[in-house]
């Protein structure tokens, strides 16, 4: 939902509450100060009641006292003691008008010519309902008022505040540490909004900066690497040619090549690990697993064979997922390579089983089951020195990058290795 | 067979150089990316070894100029840069093949007469070594004119012993050419390499042939016609 329309709402809302508040508060506040004004004048009635009364022995009427007709009722009790004055509410049927009025009262007792009079006054007030309404009605339109205010400044926003935030969110959406453009500051009329825009904007620009460097930096530590052991491979592939006839040198020549393989294969691992931590594989395309899987069994299939193993490949459903595909051929080839490196020589058995969100390598395993986690850097199985130990960190790493979760456990004899979309 | 070599470092360079001097090639060498503008522009060549990370720029560049003035010139890239895409760069701008650094010597010498073979001998192209005759084209192999029946595998290791015969070959060097990063150097591919190679021996001394696989122990094999 849009932030305006948020803030629409909201405003909308609370100015709902506090109107509702307001008018509560002044009923009340209205009405008891209403109720104190007539009680005040009831009480200056009752006082002049009292004082004619006591001037001239006698009943007064309401003319004399000088209010409406009417308005002054007298009427004969027993008193009991405990008489005291009090002041009502009541309502009035009035027949001109046929609609109830509403009276406020003081009740008192009066004694005259030794006889007890209980003698009301009323006062003409403001029904319950009129004031009320005067409220509603006064609240109603303070709420239009604020309601046309609150569009006319949702209008001023989109257009005058709004406008930069979209801008600068559609900057956001195109901003990519992958892309050589520097990104430029753009001055907004809003101060607030300009400051995010420049610290965003010097944030990009450290970012795209640093990931440069860092791209650099492993192309770098390729070429001065690989570059030296291409030398020393090259002498020692001619040293080979010159001593063809020496055992004993050729033999040591060997290991040195080894070596140099071992360091190359390390260093590639390392390199390509720090690739996809960098996000440098950004080209993401919806691949389905299952092809790939099915042309890897293919290519394996030789060494399966050789290594006399039973390959078997169940789909259940397509396992379709957005992916770099050189990745995922990364992926895929540590996986194979590593489920056929540690199938067990005796019987061994790889099966894949493909699931609409998961995918299952199951291999018959016999060695060394490394301790702690599998997919930490160099972990690896004691008793395989040919291993880098790098293999399934880079699978990992590919499947963070990817959205993928990974993980492998131990069953009796055999070595389960699952990829699972995230979130399923 | 005339080639170039475009390579920043000397010592790479002159590895390569003396490597192929067997393979009676005439050999050139030059360090930088003017330099090696000049060169094509004076002389022809069959092949050019082109590293990309040049002093003044990208070897790319005269991958592009020598395929758009001589395409029949063949090309590879020698870089450290093993990236796909940088791979899938070097062949889409017309190089004929991309060798990762560190590579062997043989490896490249392998490349190398690959691409000569397919630019030179057109038509006419056959591999003789006493009774074993390979044709590349039609991957197919003849024992003393009777066609000997090989697999994938059998065909290719066959076909590197016969051009780096009289080298040693590592076992190592084997499994990278076979079957390049797919499964690296392991135990297995080591195994891998000794069926393959059983096989192939088996064949070939099944219809009469020399056995010109020598072990050299501990380390690979040599393809030789002498004892």
């Amino acid at each position: 939902m849009k932030l305006s329309k948020i803030y629409s709402r909201y405003s909308f809302l609370a100015t709902f509450i506090v109107i509702v508040l307001c008018a509560l508060t002044q009923y009340i506040i209205f009405e008891s100060l209403a109720n104190k004004t007539s009680d005040e004048t009831l009480t200056d009635y009752k006082k002049n009641l009292l004082k004619m009364v006591a001037q001239k022995g006698r009943l007064v009427d309401d003319v004399e006292l000088g209010i409406k007709k009417g308005r002054l009722i007298y009427k004969q009790y027993l008193p009991a003691g405990n008489e005291r004055t009090q002041f009502n509410d009541t309502t009035i049927w009035h027949h001109k008008t046929q609609r109830y009025r509403s009276f406020r009262t003081i009740t008192f007792p009066v004694k005259v010519q030794d006889k007890d009079y209980l003698t009301v006054i009323l006062l003409r007030t403001m029904g319950k309902k009129d004031m009320m309404f005067a409220t509603i009605f006064t609240f109603i339109c303070i709420f239009l008022l604020l309601m046309l205010y609150i569009i006319l400044m949702r209008g001023f926003i989109t257009t005058k505040i709004w406008k930069p935030i979209k801008r600068f969110i559609d900057e956001l959406g195109q901003a990519s540490i992958h892309s050589d453009i520097k990104y430029e500051f753009t001055k907004s009329s809003v101060d607030e909004i300009s400051q995010l825009e420049k610290a965003f904007m010097q944030m990009m620009n450290r970012i795209q900066r640093d990931f440069r460097k860092s791209k650099e930096w492993s192309e770098n530590v390729t070429h001065e690497m690989q570059t030296p052991l291409t030398i020393m491979r090259s002498k020692i592939d001619l040293l080979l040619e010159m001593h063809q006839e020496d055992s004993k040198t050729i033999e040591l020549l060997h290991i040195m090549q080894i070596n140099i393989n071992r360091i190359s294969l390390f260093n590639r691992s390392l390199m390509l690990l720090t690739r996809i931590n960098n996000q440098q594989y950004d080209n993401k395309i919806l691949c389905e697993f299952n092809r790939y899987i099915r042309e890897k069994g293919e290519e394996y299939n030789e060494f399966f064979e050789l290594k006399n193993i039973t390959y078997t490949l169940k789909e259940d459903a397509l396992f379709i997922h957005e992916i770099d595909e050189a990745l995922l051929c990364i992926l895929l080839n540590n996986i194979f390579s590593n489920a056929m490196r540690y199938t067990s020589k005796e019987n061994g058995e790889i099966a894949v089983l493909i699931e609409e969100n998961k995918i299952c390598i199951t291999n018959s395993y016999i060695g060394d089951i490394p301790e702690g986690d599998l997919f930490n850097r160099f972990n690896r199985s004691s008793s395989r020195e040919d291993s880098t130990g790098l293999g399934l960190s880079i699978v990992k790493a590919i499947a963070d990058l990817s959205e993928l979760k990974v993980y492998a456990r131990y069953t009796g004899s055999f070595f389960i290795f699952t990829i699972e979309k995230q979130g399923s | 067979m005339k080639i170039l070599i475009i390579e920043d470092e000397v010592e790479i360079a002159k590895s390569i150089m003396t490597f192929l001097k067997k393979e009676a090639m005439t050999i050139e060498h030059v360090i930088t990316l003017k330099d090696a503008k000049d060169y094509i522009q004076m002389y022809e060549y069959d092949c050019l070894v082109v590293d990309i990370a040049l002093p003044d720029g990208s070897g790319l560049e005269i991958v592009k100029e020598i395929k758009d003035s001589y395409p029949d010139t063949g090309v590879i890239i020698v870089s450290a840069k093993d990236t796909l895409e940088d791979r899938v760069r070097g062949l889409e701008l017309g190089a004929d093949d991309y060798l990762v650094k560190p590579f062997h010597l043989v490896e490249l010498n392998a490349r190398i007469r690959s691409i000569l073979r397919r630019r030179l001998q057109k038509g006419v192209n056959e591999m003789r070594f006493n009774e074993i005759t390979v044709l590349p084209d039609s991957h197919k192999v003849f024992v003393n004119g009777n066609e000997l029946i090989l697999t994938k595998k059998e065909y290719a290791l066959l076909y590197y012993f016969m051009v780096n015969k009289e080298r040693i070959l590592s076992k190592e060097t084997i499994v990278d050419h076979l079957w390049g990063d797919t499964i690296g150097i392991s135990a297995d591919s080591l195994d891998f390499v000794y069926t393959h190679l059983r096989n192939l021996r088996k064949k070939l001394l099944s219809v009469g042939c020399s056995d010109y696989i020598r072990t050299v122990y501990g380390v690979g094999y040599k393809f030789s016609d002498e004892s």
